[in-house]
């Protein structure tokens, strides 16, 4: 009975445990070491239990729960399905490698206040995973804001003017956003009451479509701030003033990657592909995404602090997965999925190694990197890797979601977004390349004389970027992201249309 | 290019191949192209796309961008 009673129930324990961490945190104050292994055990026993649940999941079950239910058809309610665990499963597997990074950078760094940190990344990475396992809207959005609410301090984490200004801007963008969210999902519970997340949507033929082309605007607008689409991007680049596990892990997986993952929850489970082609709504959301593709890969060229010519990469990347939710064939929705996790590793690396470098040299802008790849060859070459893996380059995991999304165009007879990644990849190209050459042939007037980061940074970054490798020739590789992300799409596209695959 | 080296890359194309094929357990049933379903798809392509990014430029290169030490020389 307790066993099953502990299996049942696993995607709220895998919610809650690191919120237990976060109070063992505080409560240790001053011992570091007990509050670091609380972080660390979190991590791993998040991660073995979302574990756990994919050979059920890959097998087509759903683990459910739902421990607390308000009234009839409102209910704080949990499911494992397989789209919810590509990002469950992503999150915490790479909040273990943070976790180690964080340790090492905090400690080097010494930037004080890191109980606070610490409890606020658990909580953080708490309501990433209820993010990723809500079976309906409210949940979803009672993680989402708990997300914006402990994501907050750790912009400000710094205490200057800067972060303090910056962590205004966050807040102001996302809880600006998550009102207008509530608003959507109100309306979506009045129009289709009680409905949670079903494949393929809910929402068709519950409302005039005037109604839903505004309800889908309106989460648009909701899921569009974290999801970084421009004009709502602001707030990212500005965040970029937090420590840089944060910008890591939160800014390039968690809470950019909700939003993302809130477009895909929104395309596929609440509107369905179909009801998006027939209010005619996707065109537009796809031309959204192009623009912010290619302007924030513009504004990237012009950046010379390297966190910041990250974020607008991130921007930029981000549109990908609104891209594929927007065209809405089933190869561009599963590039859309598959790209949440490819960016993650993708994006992870370059930022860890933007951490070590200034761990260690202190150096945070483009220009002043010249030469360093030669004093620190380990830590470049995962940056080139990083670099390479994002143009989209085959043999890379930014080609897998890339190679399926340009498919996935082709699909719905909209060749032009093919045109779309191509120069996208081109300017990537021309952001990310020139630091490349800078650290490696680059010469710096001063003898330099720097060497790798310690361990507890190195390794999180060779991992990660190895993992972009290895996605990169077998996506199905260790953690089944692919037949996860294939079997979402096979859902979405059986409930909506049959699977009309369109030939390919 | 040199033999020993085409040898080299033929020989890391044949292990990575029967590696992720062996890793996979054969194919996949579930898919939504074609390609789903071929073991070490990402590989081929993977090795076909660095030839073709690496061979594509140097032609490009030689038919339509470089130009002898005297081009400009010439025009005066």
């Amino acid at each position: 009975m307790t066993t099953e009673f502990f299996l049942a129930n696993r995607p709220l324990w895998a919610v809650l445990i690191s919120l237990v961490a976060a109070i063992v945190i505080l409560a240790n104050d001053r011992r570091h070491n007990i509050r670091e292994a609380a972080t660390l055990l979190a991590a791993v026993g998040k991660f073995a239990i979302i574990l756990s649940m994919m050979p059920a999941v890959l097998a087509g079950q759903i683990i459910e729960t739902t421990p607390l239910t308000l009234a009839p058809g409102i209910a704080l309610h949990l499911r494992a399905d397989a789209c919810g665990l590509v990002f469950a499963l992503l999150s915490s597997f790479l909040w273990i490698a943070t976790s180690v990074y964080n340790i090492g950078y905090m400690r080097a760094l010494k930037y004080g206040h890191e109980t606070g940190y610490y409890a606020c990344f658990a909580v953080a990475l708490s309501s990433a995973i209820g993010i990723a396992l809500s079976a309906n809207l409210l949940t979803l959005f009672i993680f989402y804001e708990i997300l914006t609410l402990a994501t907050y301090p750790l912009v400000f984490h710094a205490r200057t003017k800067e972060a303090i200004d910056g962590g205004h801007k966050y807040l102001v963008y996302t809880l600006a956003a998550g009102q207008l969210l509530l608003v959507a999902i109100i309306w979506t519970m009045i129009v289709a009451p009680g409905a949670g997340f079903t494949a393929g949507g809910f929402l068709a033929g519950k409302a005039p479509v005037a109604v839903l082309q505004v309800l889908f605007v309106l989460f648009v607008l909701g899921f569009g701030v974290k999801a970084a689409v421009m004009p709502l991007h602001d707030w990212l680049p500005t965040a970029m003033v937090a420590p840089t596990p944060v910008s890591a892990l939160l800014h390039a997986v968690a809470v950019v990657k909700a939003g993302a993952f809130g477009f895909v929850r929104v395309a596929g489970f609440v509107f369905g592909p179909a009801l998006i082609k027939d209010i005619g709504m996707g065109p537009l959301l796809a031309w959204l995404a192009s623009i912010t593709i290619i302007v924030a890969s513009l504004r990237a060229l012009s950046e010379d602090g390297l966190k910041r010519r990250l974020a607008y990469s991130t921007v930029g990347q981000l549109s990908y997965v609104v891209l594929g939710t927007a065209i809405a064939s089933p190869l561009a929705f599963l590039g859309a999925i598959f790209h949440i996790v490819a960016h993650a590793f993708m994006k992870i690396t370059l930022f860890f190694c933007a951490g070590a470098i200034y761990a260690t040299t202190h150096k945070e802008n483009v220009s002043e990197m010249k030469g360093i790849g030669r004093q620190m060859p380990l830590t470049m070459a995962a940056f080139t890797i990083g670099s390479i893996a994002i143009v989209g380059t085959p043999f890379w995991v930014g080609f897998v979601s890339k190679w399926n999304l340009g498919f996935g165009a082709l699909q719905a007879g909209q060749p032009v977004f093919i045109a779309i990644l191509v120069l996208s990849a081109l300017l990537t190209t021309g952001y990310f390349f020139p630091i490349v050459y800078t650290a490696y042939f680059g010469s710096s007037e001063k003898e330099l004389s720097y060497h790798e980061a310690k361990p507890s940074l190195l390794y999180p970054l060779l991992i990660t970027a190895a993992v972009s490798f290895i996605l990169g020739i077998s996506p199905n590789f260790g953690l089944n992201f692919y037949d996860l992300a294939i079997q979402a799409v096979n859902s979405v596209f059986a409930a909506s249309s049959g699977l009309s695959g369109g030939g390919l | 290019m040199k033999k020993w080296l085409i040898a080299v890359i033929a020989a890391i194309f044949i292990v990575t191949l029967a590696l992720s094929i062996i890793a996979s357990g054969g194919h996949h049933e579930a898919g939504v192209a074609w390609w789903h379903h071929v073991p070490g798809f990402y590989i081929i392509i993977g090795f076909l796309g660095c030839i073709v990014l690496v061979l594509l430029p140097k032609w490009v290169g030689k038919e339509f961008l470089y130009r002898d030490d005297q081009y400009y020389e010439k025009g005066d």
